[in-house]
């Protein structure tokens, strides 16, 4: 039988592989650690945003 | 008082939790972090992960996942210069190419952090015998403890967790 395909760890790799050309440049040029800490800190934003609400709060009017 | 374990939640298992294909694997997720809650266990994470999932391009989907994380009690592994080093080393002991550098860094993070387990979905690479091998072979070495590698329910069967 035929295995279904994996969308989801397909989607992942396909991430996974660019990070890993990035990761490797760094490594080559002596820079992993500091391109590990880049990455790290866009990961953080990335959380903080998606926490974020997509459209401001309205603003209470005032009485 | 039962044993509560440090689970490091790589990203395809956070993907996986709106996955509308597979049913079956999508309900192991949901049971595996019942599992968590219900155990106390602690999660674990890195900002590669959230790196990872930020590359997700519906809004709507990011937030899910990183409102799943945040319902539960997690902590952050914080980048030191260990981890780039061990999956620097695990890649070299693997003799695999550079494209599995990230899988490495996880692999990094997940020992640096006291992970007992790493929860993934990626049985081609991560969650299969040559990887584990690889890992122990590696822990054994540092004397470090090596954490286990496996699907949500393979973990769940080898750490006695209840998944329902």
């Amino acid at each position: 039988m035929a295995r279904t395909k994996d969308r989801v760890v397909e989607e992942v790799k396909s991430v996974r592989r660019r990070l890993s050309a990035r990761l490797w440049k760094a490594h080559q040029e002596g820079r992993l650690y500091e391109e590990m800490q880049a990455v790290e800190r866009e990961g953080d934003r990335a959380y903080r945003d998606a926490l974020k609400s997509p459209t401001p709060r309205r603003k209470r009017r005032k009485i | 008082m039962a044993e509560r374990y440090r689970l490091y939640l790589e990203t395809s298992f956070w993907k996986r939790l709106r996955d509308p294909a597979l049913h079956e694997r999508r309900r192991d997720s949901f049971a595996f972090l019942r599992a968590v809650d219900s155990g106390h266990h602690l999660v674990l994470i890195s900002r590669l992960v959230m790196k990872e999932l930020a590359a997700t391009p519906d809004w709507a989907e990011r937030r899910h996942f990183h409102r799943r994380l945040w319902a539960r009690r997690h902590r952050f592994i914080t980048l030191n210069s260990k981890i780039p080093r061990i999956a620097v080393d695990l890649l070299e002991a693997a003799g695999r190419g550079p494209g599995a550098l990230a899988d490495m860094m996880h692999l990094g993070y997940a020992l640096f952090g006291g992970a007992d387990a790493v929860v993934t979905w990626d049985e081609a690479d991560l969650a299969r015998d040559h990887t584990r091998r690889l890992l122990k072979a590696y822990a054994r070495r540092n004397e470090v403890k090596a954490p286990l590698i496996g699907t949500p329910k393979e973990v769940g069967r080898w750490l006695g967790l209840r998944i329902e």
